[in-house]
């Protein structure tokens, strides 16, 4: 391995051996409360000064991946097909991952405030594995791969969601979410032992082209297969009907362990989910799902939406609403399956997901579900970190808890405004950019059924105007209990506002990013 | 240096960030926030221009660009450019702007929005180098409005008084009217060249004036005009009907206008000529050409400083620098030329009479102004690019030192009335030394800025081909100017104080010095451009626009430099015999002249007139409006559905309780149905979720793969 490939694989490494340092160092510091390690290295600065660097190292990692094009790694004989591939796609969404573990870990300061724990350590060291994870999936390139670091990144994923352990709550979510994955990743795990079976590989590539060639026994067993592993893969995005146990999960866990699920975990879904059906079972081979994530992409995002109006928390609202988000994402999916790259059906090492279609005009669908996935990533955590503050204060998550907030916390209420219009896809915010993409990818396929989606989902932004602006209403019209003023801790201060800084200003500045996701995607 | 061009611009810009939140913080160290940026900006110019002149050989214009927009298949850009022109505008607008901030220090002393205004300043200084940089049309137009909106927040600076609020407002709405004749020019040049940048703009500048402008295209902007001047009339009728001579005579000022425009026949406009047209609209609000004139006389009611820097030296300058900017598109097809200089020579004049019998200090220096501008586009409309663009420079010095004294005078007197001063020659000395050399310059007297490029602007007026009238009007408007200048001077420095409450004092040195520096420019910076060593004509010159076989050079005639002169002592003699030594009694001529005076101090009735064919039937519009809204809409129609409904209603009210109702009850129970179904899946029994999963995995399977 060079020093260039070590560009590629440092933030994998940096995030798994730092979050043992955390772990180690926490141990000890747990063992010798009154000692001087606590106050030389808490776990929760440790932590950040990991994600400041790892942050980096991702940026460095997505324009190494740009530049020199992918890497593969562990290329197992004989057939030297690569277990990871770390190409742009992969660096992109670590990078969103990333980034995105960083402001939790800002969030986790306040929410950790004055909670008196002593195994904090843990919930970091947890973290950084997790992010590890994501890392690891969205570069997985072999079904043994996707299989172990998804398996990875739910184990952590529960331990943190049932981080309170003696709150019920929290347990409740934990578990629910534990066993909900189990049976999912059971039935993925079933879904590959088939693919295995019809095709003889593991790999990715060698499966496309298998199956391309004819050489499977049955094309509709290869059918079967796929929906049993999207319902792994459905699981870790909350697609429907893959995504009950979301609601439960994401209001019992701690809040900003609900913000990383929905985002950073979420971006690992979407990343192995698109590599799995762009690669291994690409619309040239025949393996028909179009039709299925079609009607399951328009009912995530119509459930989702539906369902939303009727709840009465904001972390249950939040959670229907990134059901439906991820509905909207996998428009972009869609449409990028339909200008695929032909040489994926054939070729056997052909592992990118890459939007250029070999002379054919690739459309806007990968670039877009990049664009869509960062502006989810700032608009999204922006809403959590609010909601975090607001919980912080009156203890409570309910919807009520935000009455009159515009005049307690303006600045708060006024940024949740904004992150709502991005959620909704009103310009000029993040959301709106992410979603002219995503809908005009749809567009250009120029295909009758993406069109209808194309309409499913912007009918659908309608209706969730409503009840973003339902909280909305009533922090501005409400009336407040008190008139104690609101006031968030300078740290989630300060993510607030840079969430709300991006949210606006990836519109303003939209060419540079445009640019770089469809760079990621070359 | 050339490559930190860009900075140029963004100083003042994030001076006036840094000052406008930090004001109350900063209090009286704004002033030093925006002076230095603007120094800063000056000192980048002067590199700049030392890098262009002797690296890049002043040879080729040093451009450069980035993506701004992707628009369709096209991608709009924005850039900056260095020329001599910019040059020559980066050295007027840095150095006019630092000494009216240095000046700003003493004259705002004590303002409870000091650091607002050091802030304005900044950003309109911001604005005004983006405009004279940019080398899109986007840019321009962007700055252009930009500055535009300053001029409107520093007329108004001292809001508090109504007069103030009332010009800004004016102000910012006549330019407007202006800015859609920028606007559409420039949609007029997108559309037909594709591009936005000036360069590509300019290389179908030859293509744009072979093709006519269809007799179509002609007729709707023969109805636009007649449109308003019907609409003009009726409101007249309507509304002011005492008022109907002065708004016929109104529509025959803009029918002729109209007339002139479109020269014997309609059908010869071309492409170019209509775009370049539409653009001298645009640079006819903004430099207070005649018609849209009126805004800047009552643009004085902002500080001094502003009507020395916005409203004398550079902003309304913009509108002269814009049509120079264009001079492709202007030369492509003469048409738009001669309008441009026959509008030119008659604001001249026009303006200057009405200097004459202002008896307000800054209101002679506006009407000076105007007077001096339409000299520049007169300048240009005969072919004379480098004259036009030689008077903007010294112009913008001269006029600034002129406001700048104004402004002494009347922060040592409290007045604004000459008529109130006197004999503050001794008093002022510095004001007054430094006030007389820049009169001297805009009589244009031998040796002095203004006499080197008036004399240019006469030379190509003389030797324009389409006869001599144009160098007339300039000699009447040299006379004018040196008549009313001196009538000002007189009545402000010599004699005796004629008010015993007015006790001036000189001023502090901080606004004497910027006096100074700009007294010695409106003498030294004529000298680029002497006839004897033309740098100014080498650099700024036709051919460096790449138009070839224009009429070039008029070698130095002493003939028309004699008529100028003597116009210009003339009229200084005239002024002196009636005001200073009074030889003549005005007075004695008053049953003569006096419908004359009443016309012109009346400023020709012009704000009567828009009053009538403008606002007034836009008033009477707004009002119909209303009253049709209040009483068809609101009253028969939304009242009366109103009425309708509640009737119709208790006949449906039966329908409903039996009927609809039912129906009603029936949707209820569905959605409890629903909704009870809806809890049975999000039961939180996880042992029910994980059944819908494999459930849903067999159905989806069954029914994709199985079928």
């Amino acid at each position: 391995m060079t020093l260039t490939d070590l560009i590629y694989v440092a933030p994998i490494l940096m995030l798994a051996v730092f979050g043992l340092v955390v772990l180690i160092l926490g141990t000890i510091a747990d063992r010798f409360p009154k000692g001087r390690l606590n106050h030389l290295l808490p776990p929760e600065y440790l932590t950040l000064a990991v994600m400041v660097a790892t942050t980096v190292m991702a940026g460095a990692a997505l324009w190494a991946g740009i530049r020199f094009g992918a890497l593969p790694l562990f290329e197992l004989k004989p057939s030297a097909n690569p277990l990871i591939l770390v190409d742009g796609f992969a660096a992109f969404f670590g990078l969103i991952a990333v980034i995105g573990t960083l402001v939790v870990a800002v969030m986790s300061l306040e929410y950790f405030g004055d909670h008196n724990t002593r195994n904090r350590a843990e919930y970091f060291a947890l973290l950084l594995f997790a992010t590890a994870a994501i890392l690891l999936t969205a570069a997985s390139t072999d079904l043994l791969m996707i299989y172990l670091s998804i398996e990875f990144l739910s184990l952590s994923s529960y331990v943190l969601a049932a981080y309170w352990k003696n709150d019920n709550r929290s347990s409740e979510a934990g578990i629910k979410y534990f066993l909900f994955g189990a049976v999912s990743s059971a039935v993925m795990l079933y879904g590959m032992s088939m693919l295995y079976g019809l095709t003889n590989s593991t790999n990715l590539g060698s499966i496309a082209s298998a199956i391309g060639r004819g050489e499977v026994l049955s094309v509709q067993a290869a059918l079967a297969a796929v929906v049993m592993v999207l319902a792994g893969l459905g699981f870790k995005l909350a697609l429907v009907p893959f995504h009950l146990w979301a609601p439960d999960t994401y209001e019992g866990a701690p809040t900003p362990i609900t913000a990383w699920l929905s985002v950073a975990s979420k971006a690992a879904g979407l990343a192995v989910a698109t590599r799995f059906l762009l690669v291994a079972v690409p619309m040239q081979t025949g393996v028909n799902w179009f039709e299925i994530m079609l009607v399951l992409s328009a009912a995530s995002m119509t459930l989702g939406n539906l369902v939303a109006i009727t709840q009465k928390n904001v972390k249950r609202m939040l959670a229907y609403s990134s059901v439906a988000q991820v509905g909207y994402m996998m428009v972009g999916v869609l449409a990028a399956a339909t200008a695929h790259d032909p040489r994926a059906a054939v070729e056997a090492g052909y592992l990118a997901v890459s939007a250029s279609a070999n002379g054919a005009a690739p459309n806007y669908g990968l670039a877009g579900l990049l664009i869509y996935a960062v502006s989810y990533l700032f608009m999204n955590l922006g809403a959590f970190a609010v909601v975090i503050a607001v919980e912080r204060k009156s203890g409570s998550s309910d919807i009520e808890a935000f009455s009159g907030m515009m005049k307690r916390a303006p600045l708060l209420a006024g940024s949740l405004v904004v992150f709502f219009l991005s959620l909704a896809g009103i310009p000029p915010t993040a959301g709106f950019l992410g979603k002219f993409y995503v809908f005009a990818a749809a567009i250009q396929t120029a295909r009758t059924d993406l069109l209808v989606l194309a309409i499913i989902a912007v009918a659908n932004s309608v209706v969730s105007v409503y009840y973003y602006f339902n909280v909305v209403r009533l922090m501005a019209m409400g009336e407040a209990p008190t008139k104690v003023p609101v006031e968030a801790s300078k740290p989630l201060m300060a993510a607030v506002v840079v969430m709300l800084v991006l949210t606006i200003g990836i519109l303003i500045a939209a060419p540079p990013v445009v640019e770089l996701a469809k760079a990621a995607v070359l | 240096m050339i490559s930190l061009a860009w900075l140029i611009p963004v100083i003042p810009l994030i001076a006036f960030a840094v000052i406008i939140f930090n004001g109350p913080k900063l209090r009286g160290k704004a002033a030093y926030v925006a002076i230095a940026a603007i120094s800063a900006s000056f000192l980048i110019s002067v590199g700049v221009a030392a890098e262009w002149f002797f690296v890049w050989h002043a040879e080729e214009a040093a451009a450069f660009y980035i993506d701004w927009a992707p628009a369709g298949l096209d991608v709009i850009k924005m850039g900056i450019t260095i020329d001599s022109l910019t040059i020559v505008m980066l050295f007027v607008v840095t150095i006019v702007s630092a000494m009216v901030q240095v000046y700003s220090v003493g004259y705002m002393h004590g303002d409870e929005r000091y650091p607002r205004f050091f802030a304005y300043l900044s950003l309109f200084t911001s604005a005004m180098l983006w405009l004279v940089v940019a080398n899109t049309l986007l840019l321009m137009f962007v700055s252009w409005e930009l500055v535009g909106l300053t001029s409107y927040l520093l007329i108004g600076f001292w809001f508090q008084k109504p007069e103030a609020m009332r010009a800004a407002k004016k102000a910012f709405l006549v330019t407007r009217v202006g800015d859609i004749g920028f606007f559409l020019g420039l949609l007029t040049l997108y559309l037909n060249t594709g591009t936005m940048e000036l360069t590509g703009v300019f290389a179908k500048a030859h293509e744009m004036a072979q093709e006519p402008v269809t007799v179509g295209g002609v007729g709707a902007i023969f109805s636009v005009i007649l449109g308003i001047f019907a609409y003009g009339m009726a409101g007249a009728i309507l509304k002011g009907a005492r008022r109907l001579p002065s708004a016929i005579a109104a529509g025959v000022v803009v029918f002729g206008l109209a007339w002139l425009l479109l020269p014997h026949s309609p059908v010869h406009l071309t492409l170019a000529s209509v775009a370049a047209l539409l653009i001298f609209w645009g640079a006819v609000g903004k430099s207070a050409q005649f018609p849209l004139h009126v805004w800047l006389p009552d643009a004085m009611q902002g500080p001094t400083p502003v009507s020395a820097l916005i409203h004398a030296a550079t902003m309304v300058a913009a509108g002269v620098y814009l049509v120079a900017r264009m001079y492709p598109i202007f030369h492509a097809d003469p048409t738009a030329l001669t309008v441009v200089a026959y509008v030119g020579a008659f604001t001249a004049v026009f303006a200057a009479t009405m200097g004459i019998v202002m008896n307000d200090i800054k209101q002679v220096l506006a009407y000076s102004t105007i007077s001096q501008l339409g000299y520049m586009m007169m300048g240009l409309g005969v072919g004379g690019y480098t004259a036009g663009m030689f008077h903007l420079m010294t112009h913008a010095y001269f006029k600034a030192n002129l406001f700048l004294g104004s402004g002494s005078v009347i922060h040592g007197t409290g007045t604004q009335d000459i008529r109130e001063m006197g004999g503050l020659a001794k008093k002022m000395p510095y004001t007054f030394w430094t006030f007389v050399i820049a009169t001297a310059a805009l009589a244009g007297l031998p040796f002095t800025a203004g006499f080197f490029s008036k004399d240019e602007i006469l030379l190509t007026a003389y030797h324009w081909e389409h006869g001599k009238i144009i160098f007339y009007a300039g000699v009447i408007g040299a006379f004018l100017t040196a008549f009313y200048m001196t009538r000002l001077v007189v009545l402000t420095f010599f004699g005796r104080p004629r008010d015993p409450k007015v006790h001036a004092h000189e001023s502090w040195k901080v606004m004497t010095i910027p006096l100074m520096v700009l007294a010695a420019l409106s003498i030294v910076s004529g000298y680029v451009g002497a006839p004897w060593k033309n740098l100014f004509a080498h650099y700024v010159s036709i051919e460096a626009l790449g138009i070839h076989g224009a009429h070039g050079e008029h070698h130095f005639s002493i003939a028309v430099a004699a008529m100028g002169t003597l116009a210009a002592l003339l009229g200084i003699g005239l002024a002196s015999i009636i005001w200073w030594r009074p030889v003549l009694n005005i007075q004695s001529l008053a049953p003569a002249l006096g419908w004359v005076h009443t016309l012109v101090s009346n400023k020709y009735y012009m704000d009567d007139i828009y009053n009538i064919i403008v606002i007034r039937p836009l008033m009477f519009t707004t009002q119909a409006m209303f009253a049709f809204d209040r009483w068809l809409i609101d009253y028969v129609i939304v009242n009366g559905a109103g009425w309708v409904t509640m009737k119709l209603a208790d006949i449906w009210g039966v329908f409903d309780r039996y009927v609809v109702d039912g129906l009603v009850n029936l949707v209820g129970a569905l959605t409890k149905l629903g909704g009870r179904t809806l809890k049975f899946v999000q039961t939180g029994v996880v042992q029910q979720y994980t059944l819908i999963l494999v459930v849903c995995v067999i159905l989806i399977g069954w029914y994709f793969v199985v079928r």
